[in-house]
């Protein structure tokens, strides 16, 4: 029931405003990383999400149907997108994953993108790590997942100090209070 | 003075629901609803009282520290983690004392740090709040653990964008019972779900209240942090601190400086509190900004530096902040704290000593090695505050000198002391008369006055009728709704206020100076009651000495 | 630990250093109150303690910073541990991370170029030797090559807790008179004042403070 309940709110998200988000545990180098996951819909058409949508992304997670040649040929327009929005300081160096997803159906026998033609459109684009999965028995999902978070870690910048300012009493710009003086 | 029997064009409740913002597509689980169990945080104990706890806390720590072995959080988080992680490996070793039941009460565990969005008691629960990033991540949750709430987290992120995406700012949201309210200051969001029925703007200030907390504790630095990083994770920043959040949330069910935005005096002798400013304000010459003085979240005398000016928020924030960090208790402390109100943007330096468990001193100035000048002038506090016997006159007023409706001065007028006969007719007369012995004359139960001039309030007892948490609560919330709807923008300001319904009956009155809220049995008579009010006021002006900081002795300003 | 009436009191301000949750405050409260809570509230800001100690016929009075391990306060520790004489750097045993965090204060400090300062490393929870996780060669060599003395300590059994400050103490007396009488052993702030303040009086064998044990922690 919880279960129902859960597909139905977050499917509503989806249709409403372009995403479905997951929360996800990774471990990693004796590390756990939560990761949060925007899971945009229209595979089928292609729309714009805004900037706000894509702020501060670790990491951006490409995936397209090897039993579809128009998913495939979508990716460079969802590449773009997000580089458009998102705007990371490193474009060139922004770290995408490519997944070649479906790949249990019919046996590969409706396949319909070769592994070649996806790793080459990969290596076209700055050799982006390239996957093929089945969400549906597993395979190579887990292995993604770590390389999202190997990718992801690679752009982290350097831990920084949190440095306040304090009070200069000399030359303070003091917020005037709003309310009536005594 | 004026007779407030002219009346008010505002008889009516106010619309709940301004008419703003409003996202009908959006739907939340049929179980997303009311928990029968009232309230979230009946049972909480301040610092004070938990002292006692301390070991019985192992126990319900022990979910905690398996939670974070199996899952220390996110990348840049270390601190969280190695808070919990470590706290739960030494009650880990502690187990071979027999330890009581888990404690209830023990802040840590109110969090209910398992549960996150899945599960059916979060989605229970009352009154949610969030503080998240503008790209999404999580930094505060007042239920369950953040790290576990980052997809739920990212969901109210997506709102908000796809709203700003069409050039528009979400205020509100209102499902069925629920209603959401943003509040969206730079890179931080806030937001709270909440089917507790209060007014939106009364929801809103509260997330201000939430925004000013967080201020206090890091400063509008933290902006500084997103604007070179916009993934920036600030939960870590907050470590240690879910207590004071989550005693200011209890605060906006019991506290009237939540939603006055006054302060609140202790009751003492004028010459008793005259002998405490005098030493406060000596200090405050020489080189402090501000110097309190206050026995839990109320003033015993405070002075501030030459045009230098404390807000009541940040009075209210900065008691809410020291009062809940059991840290301060222990020893002397110098800490950096913002102030809000006075200067969002960086830290002064907080020299707190408790005196007492309750009464506790607070020196603020922007020198950071003024520590060792603040400690020498608290022993001169100290010294002066003992010899005018100003501690033990402290704690006496604490236990006795409480506004009694019951001690009300009769109307000099009638010197009939007995109600005035308005229910003589109703056939329950007898009960009747009896639930208002309990009460004050003319079926008086409560009231809040509001000194416009002095930012300060005071307010009655609690009668025996509405003894009990939930009574009291119930009531502040009347009281909040009533302030909400006498300060509408779209439809008052309002003078006079009279409503009636199945609990009470409300008045409130705002002049000039001042702003009464009064609450009396549901039957009570209107010209009576509107009589009895200005006894109140009088009554007020006669005590005011006593029960307000005078300017003019304490304040330089 | 008594001070003996005539004995010469020493001030030396010792500041204790350490990521959240290692235990600079059990180990404080340990050696100031003898007291010790299985869950200890995060500190806020730095919390001010002070207790004599008696060395041979010498007292020192150490004036305690108990400063928060909270990544907010950071940038703000300079302010704590300036002309501090003695500085301790803790760690939890069964946290390495801690450990490593140790490494950064104690590389911190000696930034600083104040020689004179006498470093401790305490390797705190050392009653939790089923989940240890930093071996105990792996610290003393570290301290040794920093030149930093190492202690396990546990304020819970309240082991080598004060030995610790009893080692600082000596360390202080030792060193002190013929290095340098201003920077070490005597506070920054206002140093004639203070050091006569303290000789004036005769000190009972904990705190001077009035009322601070209030409800706290018993």
């Amino acid at each position: 029931m919880n279960q129902y309940v859960n597909k139905k709110f977050s499917n509503q998200y989806k249709a409403t405003i372009g995403a479905d988000f997951l929360t996800k545990e990774v471990q990693f180098e004796d590390r756990l990383f939560t990761l949060q996951i925007w899971d945009t819909a229209g595979q089928e058409r292609f729309q714009s999400l805004g900037v706000a949508f894509y702020r501060g992304a670790d990491c951006c997670v490409l995936v397209y149907d090897v039993n579809s040649m128009k998913s495939f040929d979508n990716l460079n327009n969802w590449r773009e997108e997000f580089l458009i929005q998102a705007s990371p300081s490193d474009p060139d160096n922004f770290p995408f994953v490519l997944l070649g997803n479906k790949v249990d159906v019919d046996d590969g026998n409706s396949r319909v993108v070769s592994e070649k033609k996806a790793k080459a459109w990969c290596a076209s684009k700055g050799n982006i790590p390239y996957f093929e999965t089945s969400a549906k028995d597993g395979t190579n999902v887990e292995e993604a997942f770590q390389c999202i978070v190997k990718n992801a870690l690679k752009n982290e910048p350097e831990e920084e100090l949190y440095v306040p300012d304090t009070v200069d009493v000399v030359g303070g710009n003091r917020a005037q209070r709003s309310s009536g003086c005594c | 003075m004026e007779d407030p029997t002219g009346n008010n064009p505002s008889d009516a409740p106010p619309p709940d629901s301004p008419p703003e913002k409003r996202f009908a597509s959006l739907s939340l689980p049929p179980d997303f609803e009311i928990q029968e169990d009232d309230d979230d945080d009946e049972g909480y104990l301040t610092a004070v009282s938990r002292g006692g706890s301390i070991t019985s806390a192992t126990a319900a720590w022990k979910d905690d520290l398996e939670d974070a072995d199996v899952a220390p959080p996110s990348p840049s988080s270390s601190g969280y983690a190695g808070e919990r992680g470590t706290s739960l490996a030494s009650s880990a070793a502690a187990n071979d004392d027999p330890e009581p039941q888990p404690d209830d009460d023990w802040p840590r565990d109110k969090k209910h740090l398992h549960e996150d969005d899945t599960s059916a008691s979060w989605r229970k629960r009352k009154k949610h709040f969030f503080i998240l990033s503008n790209s999404g991540k999580p930094i505060y949750s007042r239920y369950g653990d953040e790290h576990k709430l980052a997809g739920f987290s990212a969901t109210l992120q997506a709102i908000i964008s796809f709203v700003e995406n069409s050039g528009d700012h979400i205020k509100f949201v209102r499902a069925a019972k629920h209603q959401i309210v943003f509040l969206v200051k730079g890179p931080i969001y806030l937001v709270c779900i909440s089917c507790t029925e209060e007014s939106y703007e009364g929801l809103r200030g509260q997330l201000e209240l939430m925004y000013g907390q967080m201020l206090l504790i890091l400063t509008k630095s933290v902006n500084r942090c997103f604007e070179k990083n916009p993934k920036f994770d600030m939960a870590p920043l907050l470590g240690g601190t879910d207590a004071v959040f989550l005693s200011l949330i209890h605060a906006f069910s019991w506290n009237p400086a939540t939603f006055l935005h006054a302060y609140t005096c202790l009751p003492l002798a004028q010459s008793t509190r005259q002998a405490a400013s005098a030493v406060l304000q000596d200090i405050a010459d020489s080189g402090v900004l501000f110097a309190l003085l206050m026995c839990e979240h109320k003033v015993i005398s405070l002075v501030g530096a030459q045009k230098a000016i404390l807000h009541p928020d940040d009075i209210f924030l900065l008691s809410n902040f020291i009062l809940s960090s059991e840290s301060f208790r222990t020893s002397e402390s110098f800490s950096p704290i913002c102030l809000p109100r006075y200067n969002s943007m960086a830290f002064l330096y907080a020299y707190v000593h408790f005196f007492d468990e309750n009464t506790y001193l607070t020196l603020l100035t922007a020198r950071s090695d003024a520590f060792y000048d603040l400690k020498d002038s608290r022993s001169r506090i100290q010294n002066v505050l003992l010899k005018a016997n100003v501690l033990v006159e402290v704690q006496r007023s604490l236990r006795e000198s409480a506004l009694r409706i019951e001690d009300l001065p009769a109307d000099p007028s009638s010197q009939s002391v007995s109600p005035p006969p308005q229910f003589s007719q109703d056939v329950h007369s007898q009960l009747l008369s009896s639930e208002m012995a309990i009460g004050g004359p003319a079926g008086l139960w409560h009231f809040i006055y509001k000194s416009i001039y002095l930012d300060q309030y005071v307010s009655s007892e609690f009668p025996l009728i509405i003894s009990n948490p939930k009574q009291q609560k119930r009531l502040y919330k009347a009281y909040q709704k009533l302030y909400a709807s006498m300060h509408d923008k779209a439809t008052g300001p309002h003078k006079t206020q009279f409503r009636r319904d199945e609990d009470y009956v409300l008045f409130c009155w705002i002049t000039q100076d001042f702003e009464l809220y009064a609450a009396f049995n549901p039957l009570a008579d209107k010209s009576q009651a509107i009589k009895v009010c200005n006894r109140v006021c009088q009554w007020i002006r006669d005590l005011e000495n006593e029960i307000f900081v005078y300017g003019e002795s304490t304040l330089s300003w | 630990m008594a001070a003996n009436a005539g004995n010469k009191i020493r001030n030396a301000k010792l500041v204790l250093l350490g990521d959240v949750g290692a235990g600079k405050s059990s180990l404080v409260l340990r050696f100031v109150k003898g007291q010790f809570v299985e869950f200890q509230e995060s500190t806020i800001g730095a919390a001010f303690f002070s207790q004599t100690l008696a060395v041979n016929d010498e007292t020192v009075k150490f004036e305690i910073w108990d400063t928060a391990g909270q990544e907010r306060y950071h940038s703000l520790a300079p302010m704590y541990y300036r002309g501090a004489a003695a500085a301790i750097v803790v760690y939890d045993i069964t946290n390495p991370a801690s450990f490593t965090r140790a490494k950064k204060w104690v590389q911190e400090l000696q930034a600083q170029g104040n020689s004179s300062t006498v470093v401790a490393l305490a390797g705190n929870k050392a009653d939790l030797l089923e989940t240890r996780q930093v071996q105990i060669e792996e610290a003393k060599t570290y301290a040794q090559e920093n030149g930093l003395f190492f202690m396990e300590t546990s304020a819970k059994t309240a082991i080598n807790v004060n030995d610790i400050f009893y080692e600082i103490a000596k360390r202080l007396l030792q060193g002190q008179p013929a290095q340098n009488p201003q920077a070490g052993m005597v506070l920054s702030q206002r140093p004639n004042e203070r050091l006569e303040l303290s000789e004036n009086r005769t000190m009972p064998t904990s705190t001077e403070e009035y009322g601070t044990s209030g409800s706290a922690s018993k």
